[in-house]
């Protein structure tokens, strides 16, 4: 028994150092990293010694498709590919510590994931916030009863993010790193055939149940910035088809969101007639190659611009 | 009733939920006196099954019961009673698998037909119930103590609590290996005592496992359903690679579970047999399938291939007894005609070594034998892409895309993050098994020092943490 307690004495301190001795390392990469998904990005914003005016949040459909310089005033698009709206509140909820909150936030939303799915899992995304941020901490802890326990071992905050790590800090070290956070798709000679093709695969899904847990990620996000006084403005952008274009759960977004006074431009509803026209624009049926986001960002741009004009009046 | 996939994702190898099961089980299993150990055992197993579908362990409990009674009367019986007995026994355990497992498979087929031939416009209705969890196996394992007694080579085991215990040890309960009696049964009545060493070298394994289930099987898997769920926009060469990372993320999710299964009863001083022994390695499909799922083939071999008449009616029989019996061993994987056409293909290419004489050939050379086993493993793959498939056309389509040549080079990396993790672990596992494992002339997990055990221990821990998918999907072999 005396071995026993010995050998798992020895085993746990060993693996102590270890794990401390990696969480360190990697914490000095990480404060090091301003490019990339895994926290670069939200690195390079809060190292910005200027804020911009207005921020940019969403999922690919924003990353992709949004140009900050198509709007009058200074912006940075802080979007991450496949994140909800869980995410959308963390990152928000960082800024907010920070004390790095913009005047006006222009947040993406993707009506298919106010139905029936869940994705809270996406606050993983943020872990390494874990114990940092007390909203990142809670919504973790509410993933499962034992998540906590995983983060006994101070290294799994890198979990599944170690390679890409590296890879980005490897290239904030190398390249020029200034950028507004836009992340290009270079047009492809075979788009069209790609967008065409990408229509005929996607089933007609019948529309879910509204989900109102998702929904209250979202009320969460707007609390924040009114607490700032900060200006959101939602929009969704749109799809080559409307195949998936949920158009009751839009219908319930715009009047959830009028009832607190945020305007919501819906181009499911309203497509742009250039887009709906050209396969070329797009890289498949959900995702504008650049050619299609300066198209979307330019009308964007136009009746964001109109909006904030409305406020002022307003005001 | 279960409705959501995350629902049923409790107590899984390789979760914290099983971590502390199998502490708290293990710590007991020592500190209480030996006569009682079998009863905590089954009371841990029942635990353990229960966290899926509690209601289906009254399932279990029949197929027990009936094998239980079926193997003391076979013992009893003389003549043809006991050819009756055993009659009964597998008719039970094979009536409870065709109906959860195969019923809608039949219906399905059924009401293809009559649609076909214009006999009926009505369809015959499916039933929506889930797969009773390791079903598959634990039948298997009953069967295999049945027809033991009756062939006589096992004496009817009349303690109820230890029968229930050989079928229902968690362990290896839910996905293997398929036991035998004269192999399990008696361990249950040897006073373990703690060993130290054995201890550490389960855990040892334990870890191991858990490396290629996390690290290795989960990242792959990441990759392998982003490119075959989106098949059709996917050309050549990343569908061919997609199905070699299918290989190694099925050999590893389910070598991994194995692994993970043999360690935890190792831990507690019991020895389950080997179930893979680095498959890939194999010069021959033959070979492959003496060192791929052990337990199941040896156990098709045992009880099918042999019953069918094996290899004593001369050669035409024995090559239509080989398909046969891979061809059920498809279908014992699952309802589909997806798995038959894999079971067949596996058949023939046994079938066609025997013909050539392949499986008893032994190559020389080191270049021939890295030949043979290039072949070997792209045979084998091929047969991968109707396993993964969630359709027949999927399959065909994946294999017209692949032999497409005007658009074959093209690689899809999908996200470069994923990919650069992916080629790690498998790098990480091809150094182990090749350099490690395959030139270790012992159990590589036996303890040899305190040393390399801590540091085995404590690199693995560290990989795991680090590289581990957190979120990863159950084992594959669960809905077996």
């Amino acid at each position: 028994m005396k071995k026993s307690i010995l050998f798992s004495v020895l085993a746990i301190g060993c693996f102590f150092i270890v794990d401390r001795g990696l969480s360190y390392i990697l914490d000095i990469l990480y404060s090091k990293t301003k490019t990339g998904q895994t926290g670069g990005k939200i690195n390079y914003y809060l190292s910005l010694d200027t804020l911009p005016e207005m921020v940019i949040m969403g999922n690919s459909r924003a990353l992709y498709q949004v140009i900050p310089d198509s709007f009058k005033v200074s912006t940075y698009n802080l979007s991450h590919a496949g994140m909800h709206q869980i995410f959308q509140t963390g990152l928000l909820g960082i800024l907010n510590n920070q004390k790095k909150m913009p005047s006006c936030i222009l947040l993406h939303l993707e009506p298919e994931e106010f139905t029936g799915k869940q994705f809270n899992r996406d606050i993983q995304n943020l872990k390494y916030y874990y114990s940092k941020d007390m909203v990142i901490t809670k919504k973790i802890n509410e993933l499962s009863r034992f998540e906590k326990y995983k983060f006994y071992f101070d290294s799994y905050r890198y979990n599944g993010r170690v390679i890409p790590l590296l890879k980005n800090y490897l290239q904030s070290q190398q390249a020029d790193i200034a950028s507004n956070g836009y992340a290009v798709i270079i047009p492809n000679p075979k788009d069209s055939i790609n967008t065409l093709y990408s229509v005929t695969i996607h089933d007609s899904r019948p529309e879910e149940k509204f989900n109102f847990e998702q929904w209250s990620y979202l009320e969460n996000f707007l609390d924040i910035c009114e607490q700032h006084g900060t200006t959101v403005i939602c929009f969704t952008s749109p799809v080559y088809t409307n195949i998936q274009s949920n158009p009751i759960t839009g219908k319930i977004i715009s009047k959830l969101l009028s009832k607190r006074n945020i305007a919501y431009i819906n181009y499911l509803q309203h497509p742009i007639t250039k887009l709906a026209q050209h396969p070329s624009l797009w890289k498949d049926s959900y995702h504008l190659n650049h050619l299609g986001a300066c198209v979307e960002s330019e009308t964007l741009a136009k009746d964001v611009d109109q909006i904030l004009k409305n406020k002022k009046r307003q005001k | 009733m279960l409705s959501t996939k995350e629902e049923t994702l409790y107590m899984l190898f390789n979760s914290i939920q099983f971590a502390i099961f199998f502490l708290v089980v293990t710590v007991a299993f020592f500190l209480i006196p030996h006569r009682f150990r079998w009863l905590h055992l089954l009371l841990a197993s029942c635990v353990f099954y229960c966290a899926f579908v509690p209601i289906y362990i009254l399932i279990l409990f029949f197929t027990i019961i009936i094998d239980y009674l079926a193997g003391i009367y076979i013992e009893k019986a003389q003549g043809a009673k006991r050819k009756l007995f055993l009659t009964i026994s597998l008719i039970s355990n094979l009536g409870v698998l065709a109906f959860f497992k195969y019923y809608n498979f039949f219906i399905d087929n059924i009401n293809t037909l009559l649609h076909t031939l214009k006999l009926a416009t009505y369809e015959v209705p499916f039933i929506h119930i889930l797969l009773p969890i390791g079903l598959s196996f634990h039948t298997f394992q009953a069967m295999s103590y049945v027809v033991e007694v009756y062939r006589g080579k096992q004496k009817a085991e009349r303690h109820f609590g230890i029968y229930s215990l050989y079928v229902m040890f968690y362990p290896q309960l839910v996905a293997g290996p398929i036991e035998r009696p004269q192999h399990m049964i008696p361990q249950f009545y040897e006073v373990k005592k703690f060993d130290f060493s054995e201890a550490i070298s389960g855990l040892q394994q334990m870890l191991w496992g858990l490396f290629k289930k996390v690290v290795v099987a989960d990242q792959l898997a990441i990759y392998v359903n982003s490119i075959y769920n989106n098949w059709e926009v996917n050309t050549g060469f990343t569908l061919l690679f997609a199905t070699y990372c299918f290989a190694f993320q099925i050999y590893c999710d389910f070598s991994g579970y194995s692994d993970i299964a043999l360690g935890s009863a190792r831990v507690m001083g019991f020895r389950m047999m080997t179930n893979f022994n680095l498959p890939y390695f194999s010069k021959s499909i033959t070979e492959f399938w003496r060192r791929w799922h052990i337990s199941l083939s040896s156990w098709l071999k045992d009880y099918l291939y042999i019953s069918l008449g094996g290899n004593r009616n001369g050669k035409w029989r024995t090559y239509k007894n080989l398909t046969i019996t891979m061809l059920l061993g498809g279908l014992w994987h699952g309802a589909s005609w997806n798995f038959v056409i894999w079971g067949f293909l596996n058949g023939l290419y046994l079938s066609i070594e025997k013909f050539f004489g392949i499986d008893k050939h032994t190559p020389s050379s080191f270049v021939k034998k890295c030949a043979m086993a290039f072949i070997t493993f792209n045979l084998i793959s091929f047969t991968w892409i109707f396993f993964r498939s969630n359709s027949l056309h999927q399959a065909l389509g994946i294999i017209n895309n692949i032999g497409e040549p005007f658009q074959f080079w093209n690689m899809r990396i999908q996200d470069t993050g994923i990919f650069a993790g992916m080629s790690m672990a498998l790098l990480l596992l091809i150094f182990f098994e090749f350099v490690i494992i395959r030139k270790s002339k012992s159990d590589i997990f036996t303890m040899r020092s305190w040393t390399q055990s801590i540091g085995w221990i404590v690199t693995l821990t560290t990989i795991i943490i680090l590289f581990g998918v957190s979120e990863g999907d159950q084992f594959i072999y669960f809905q077996f």
